[in-house]
Parts: structure tokens; C-alpha cells; sequence
């Protein structure tokens, strides 16, 4: 009993510390969460790696070519990487001065990205994902970061697309709350992933530093923290929105969760000195270690959660056992005082307050996301979905990564298919 | 296009950004809200456990009166009225088992409670019972022992058969005394060994003994 209250304590508090960082950071910065202006438009290209994407290729580059900058200022490079449809036939109909097109053999997305890399003339790369849609200005609110030379990367707001349906709107609020919280990060100098969808590079770091590491699952992870670990900056554009279509059966999102958080441990792992105290950064000292420590309380939560509630319903079954299920007894039994007292008794207990105090401050987050980015569809069903479903979704997929992780299993991707925006094996 | 992994040894100096001052404020934050949480918990804990020490009080006050009725009307001791109190002695089971389970089943507080708790069970069923003897009343008396480190399961069982039973039947017909056998009570050691419980759970309805987990149809058989 006092191990259990122990381990809930423990979540809670560390839980709070978190929502505390965040808040006091959001306080700290809030008159300053504008982007700063660009005062000059460097030459960028725009890597699309496409594979098998025939239907809406066409539709990706209308929405690239629509967007606020000066025409003679960037260019599209659509890598095709070995796709078996027509996709590369498709994209070679919108080839132009502004829309180059090229090919390659099959080999995943981080090979197509450097294969683009070495294609492309800008100063600046804006990789983007096959199906994401742009809204028009998102790299005038972006490029002005660069005007700070240790910027490296620039990352944008992602919302998703396809909000209709309850595995998306599992999603949706995790890509809400995600869009502040990557502000906050950038705040802190702490971010460590450099989503898909759309992230401008400077090809100085290509150059010098390497391009996509084509042997990781998640090159984007992997990208950040080599980023973070040659002590360069990566920055958010909390109002650069970006729309992308996330996986729509549960199967495609485990699959893709799996992937992403497997990759974060090897990565990890693979940039231990990034969690070296000694460094001093907000990265190694906090939001890394928070991350991972976050990751094994809610492990621990939910075991704790799971036998509490578990043992309850097993008691109840054992009842109804040894004493039958007669309707009768139930409107017997069921008294209004009870009732009340079971109520009071589940408000009043430490544990409630603390949950009550982790669901306001998320739906607070989200709120603010919402007000910052600009949404203006409707969040009640998605939050609902969020708060009641979400956490088992979460521990679930992060145990089956951590058992990936620990055992080896190599994950199968084959060549990878370039499914709507995200990668399934 | 190679993928250039060096581990930076030199931390860059730039990197260094980290601001004391945020983490201390959000750690003394943090403090005060988890402070306040404990608080406020153990604040309704200690209101619940007034309530129910006030609830004993008053319940072990209608019991004396009870007693002492009992010994006014000597001669007619089958006509005053009965002050039904198994209500009572229900909402304050359901109040210890619900601070048990808040607090544990080791819990100091919780120990005392019960043992309080115990003493008026004993003081009400010793009432029912000279009642039932001079009265020839027909309700059953059940005497139920239980315990929470042994056979814990077999007695949860037994005790949710009881609790049915209860509800079938109400106050009238079958009055139901709950003891926990580990209690470091002497009336309960005392009572362990006049009936010889020697096995958890012992259900002993007017004074016939069924050790061990018995059946719905057993028990109802037994009673008046």
C-alpha cells in the first residue's frame, strides 16, 4: 500500500515539475512568440521524396507552387524512389523551371531526402512529405530564424488533415497539444525530432555534417540530435501550419508508433553524450531525461491504475459468483448515500487532485495551442477520445518499443512505403 | 551522401542555456501544488475518520440507552421499543472498509477504528441476543470471523454472501457482527477461543459453527 501511494506520488510530482517548466517557460516568452521577420529570401529547395504516390502527387506540387515566395527564389525537387505506379510519370507533367524530377532506385526515405540533397541549389532545404498540404505562407514565417547563424533547422506546426474518424481523432489532439509543446521546446533550445511534413535545413549542415542517416528508422530524431549534439540551434514557427494525413487504422498506427519510438531509444543511445549533464543545457539537464523518465512512470502509473481498477472489477466478478446476478439484489443494494459517499470518497483522495491537476493542465495546453495555431475546428470529441483512450494507446505502444528495443527485433520494413505522409512497413 | 555521426566531446559553449532560476521556481511550484494535493487528501482522510469516530460515539450512546431500557423494564422486557441501529452499524461499515482501503489494512488509525468498532458490534449483538432469549424473537444472530492476512479470498467470499443475505432478508430476520480475528483486541481473542475458531472464515449462526467458505443455499438454510 505505501509502495503504491509512493510510486503515485512520485508520478505526480514529476508530472507537476513538467506542467510547471512548460507553463513558467510559456510565461517567461509569451510576448514573444511571434516569428521573427525574414529581412532577405534566401534560395530554397524543396526535397519531396514520393514513393508509389501517383494520385496525389500532382496535388502536393500545385499546393508547393501556391505558396508566398518569390518564384525565383526556390525550386521542387521531387525524388521518385522506385516507385512501381506512375508517380514519376505524374510528377514529370508538372516538370517546369520551378519543378525538377528525378529517380532512383527503391532505398527509403532517408536516401531519397540525400539523394535530393545533392540535386538541390538552395541554401536553405525544405524537405516535405508527399502528402502534406502547406498552407500559403508557412516559409515566410519560418526563414526568418536563419537570420541567427547557429539557427540549423526550422520546424513547423503540425496539424493533421483527416480529422474525421476515432483513430485520427486519437491523433488529433496529440498534434494540437504537440504543436505548443514543440514551441516550448524550442524555447527551452530542447527539441529533439524534426517532423516530416515541413522542416527547412541549411544545406551548410548537409555539407558539412553528413546527410540523413539511411540505416535509421527515424532519420528525423536521429537528425535533431545530431543537430543538438554539434551544439547548433533547431527553432519552432508555432504559425507556420502545415496539414498532414496521419494513419487511419490502428494497425498503421502502432505500426508507425512503434517505429517512431524504437528509433528514439537507439537513438538515444546513439546520442547518449547529448544526456551528459555536463553539457548544461536545458536538453540534457531536463527534457531528455524527462522524456525517458516520463516514459517509465507512465509504465508505472498505469500498472498501478490497472490493479486498482482491475482488482475492483475481479472483486466484483468473485461477488457475483458466489451471490448471483439477480436485479433485484442491485436496486436492493443501491443506495443513494452509498452513492454519494463512493463519490466523495474518489474526489476527495490525493490521487483525483492529482489527476484532475494532469487533465486540466493538458486540456489548458491544448486550448492554447489551439488559440496560437489557429484552429478553428471544433476539439470536444478528439479531447474526450484524448483523455480516456490516449493513455492506454500511449503505454501500450511505448511497451511494445521498449520490448523491441531490449530484445533486438528487428523490424521488417522492407522497402518502405510511402503511405499517405508516414512510413508503413 | 555520408551520414556523419561524431560524438561531440567539446561541449559547445553556445549550448549552455540552461536557466537555474526556472527550474528552482518550478520545482518550489511544483512543491506547493503536490503539498496541497497531500493536504487536501489527508485532510478529507481525517475529516472521514472524525465522521466515523462521531458516528461510533453516537451509535455507542443508542446502545447504553438500549442497555439501560433493558434493565428499566425488567418485568416486561419484550415491550419497549426497539431503536434499530444495524442501519447505522451498516454506514459505518461502509465507511472503515472505504478508509481502509484508503489508508491500508495496517493502518494505525484504521486498527483503532475497528477495534472501537468491534467493542460496540459485541455490546449491540450481547443486546440482541438477551432480547432474542427473553422475547423468543426470530431473527438470526450471525457471528462472522475474518481475517485479512489468511485466507483473505475465502473470507471476502463469505463476507459478500453475508452481505447479500442482509439485503435479502433485512434486520429483522438476521443481524450480522463482523470480526476481524487478527484484531489485538482481548473480547476478540476472547471470543476466538470460547467459540475455538481455529479457521478463517467461521460463520457461527446461532451458535451452530460452519468453518470455511459456505454457500449462499448453506447459510440460508441455517438461518431462523
Amino acid at each position: 500500500m505505501q509502495l503504491l501511494s509512493l510510486i503515485v506520488y512520485v508520478t505526480a510530482y514529476f508530472g507537476i515539475v513538467i506542467s510547471s517548466i512548460i507553463f513558467m517557460t510559456y510565461f517567461a516568452h509569451r510576448k514573444n512568440l511571434s516569428d521573427p521577420i525574414a529581412k532577405r529570401f534566401p534560395f530554397i529547395s524543396f526535397v519531396i521524396p514520393v514513393y508509389n504516390e501517383e494520385k496525389v502527387i500532382g496535388e502536393t506540387i500545385k499546393s508547393i507552387l501556391e505558396v508566398n515566395y518569390p518564384k525565383n527564389k526556390y525550386e521542387i525537387i521531387v525524388v521518385d524512389d522506385g516507385s512501381t505506379d506512375n508517380t514519376y510519370q505524374e510528377a514529370k507533367k508538372l516538370e517546369s523551371s520551378i519543378v525538377r524530377v528525378i529517380r532512383k532506385e527503391n532505398g527509403g526515405c532517408a536516401s531519397a531526402l540525400n539523394y535530393g540533397i545533392i540535386h538541390a541549389r538552395g541554401e536553405l532545404i525544405a524537405r516535405s512529405d508527399s502528402d502534406t498540404l502547406l498552407s500559403k505562407d508557412p516559409l515566410t514565417k519560418m526563414i526568418g530564424y536563419f537570420e541567427d547563424k547557429n539557427v540549423m533547422a526550422v520546424t513547423s506546426s503540425m496539424n493533421v488533415k483527416n480529422h474525421k474518424g476515432f483513430v485520427q481523432k486519437l491523433q488529433w489532439s496529440e498534434y494540437v497539444l504537440g504543436m505548443f509543446l514543440r514551441k516550448i521546446f524550442d524555447l527551452n533550445n530542447s527539441l529533439y525530432v524534426i517532423p516530416g511534413p515541413l522542416s527547412v535545413f541549411r544545406k551548410k549542415f548537409f555539407d558539412k555534417y553528413g546527410g540523413f542517416d539511411e540505416s535509421c528508422v527515424t532519420e528525423d530524431t536521429e537528425m535533431a540530435m545530431r543537430i543538438q549534439s554539434h551544439g547548433y540551434t533547431i527553432k519552432n514557427s508555432l504559425n507556420a501550419s502545415v496539414y498532414t494525413i496521419v494513419p487511419e487504422t490502428f494497425s498503421s498506427l502502432i505500426k508507425q508508433r512503434i517505429r517512431w519510438y524504437t528509433g528514439f531509444f537507439h537513438n538515444s543511445c546513439d546520442y547518449k553524450q547529448l544526456y551528459d549533464v555536463r553539457r548544461k543545457t536545458n536538453l540534457s539537464l531536463f527534457f531528455l531525461p524527462a522524456a525517458l523518465l516520463s516514459i517509465f512512470l507512465s509504465f508505472i502509473a498505469f500498472a498501478v491504475f490497472a490493479y486498482y481498477n482491475i482488482r475492483g472489477i475481479v472483486k466484483y466478478i468473485i461477488k457475483l459468483g458466489v451471490t448471483g446476478i439477480s436485479f433485484e439484489d442491485m436496486v436492493r443494494n443501491f443506495s443513494f448515500n452509498r452513492f454519494l459517499d463512493l463519490g466523495l470518497d474518489y474526489i476527495t483522495s490525493p490521487y483525483v487532485f492529482f489527476l484532475v491537476f494532469g487533465i486540466l493542465s493538458a486540456l489548458i495546453l491544448i486550448l492554447m495551442s489551439k488559440y496560437y495555431s489557429g484552429e478553428k475546428r471544433g476539439l470536444f470529441f478528439t479531447c474526450l477520445i484524448f483523455f480516456i483512450v490516449y493513455p492506454f494507446f500511449h503505454v501500450f505502444t511505448w511497451a511494445i518499443s521498449f520490448i523491441y528495443f531490449i530484445t533486438g527485433i528487428k523490424q521488417k520494413w522492407g522497402s518502405r512505403e510511402y503511405k499517405r505522409g508516414v512510413f508503413i512497413s | 551522401m555520408k551520414t556523419l555521426k561524431k560524438p561531440v566531446k567539446d561541449f559547445p559553449k553556445s549550448g549552455e542555456n540552461y536557466d537555474f532560476n526556472k527550474y528552482a521556481a518550478a520545482v518550489g511550484f511544483a512543491t506547493i501544488i503536490f503539498l496541497l494535493g497531500i493536504f487536501l487528501g489527508n485532510y478529507f482522510v481525517q475529516e472521514k475518520i472524525s465522521a466515523i469516530n462521531e458516528m461510533q460515539d453516537s451509535v455507542r450512546l443508542e446502545v447504553m440507552s438500549m442497555e439501560l431500557q433493558n434493565q428499566l423494564f425488567q418485568e416486561r422486557p419484550c415491550s419497549d421499543p426497539m431503536i434499530p441501529l444495524e442501519g447505522k452499524l451498516e454506514e459505518i461499515t461502509s465507511k472503515i472498509t472505504s478508509t481502509e482501503n484508503r489508508l491500508g489494512k495496517d493502518n494505525t488509525q484504521v486498527l483503532e477504528i475497528k477495534k472501537y468498532y468491534s467493542l460496540i458490534e459485541i455490546n449491540h449483538y450481547l443486546l440482541m441476543k438477551s432480547r432474542k432469549d427473553k422475547c423468543n424473537s426470530d431473527y438470526s444472530l450471525v457471528l462472522f470471523f475474518y481475517s485479512n492476512k489468511n485466507n483473505v479470498l475465502e473470507s471476502e467470499k463469505q463476507g459478500y454472501v453475508l452481505d447479500n443475505l442482509k439485503g435479502k432478508y433485512t434486520s429483522d430476520k438476521i443481524k450480522v457482527y463482523s470480526f476481524d480475528r487478527d484484531l489485538d483486541l482481548d473480547i476478540i481473542k476472547t471470543m476466538v477461543s470460547f467459540y475455538n475458531i481455529t479457521d478463517v472464515p467461521t460463520t457461527i449462526i446461532d451458535e451452530k459453527k460452519l468453518e470455511g467458505f459456505h454457500d449462499k443455499e448453506e447459510v440460508e438454510e441455517l438461518i431462523a
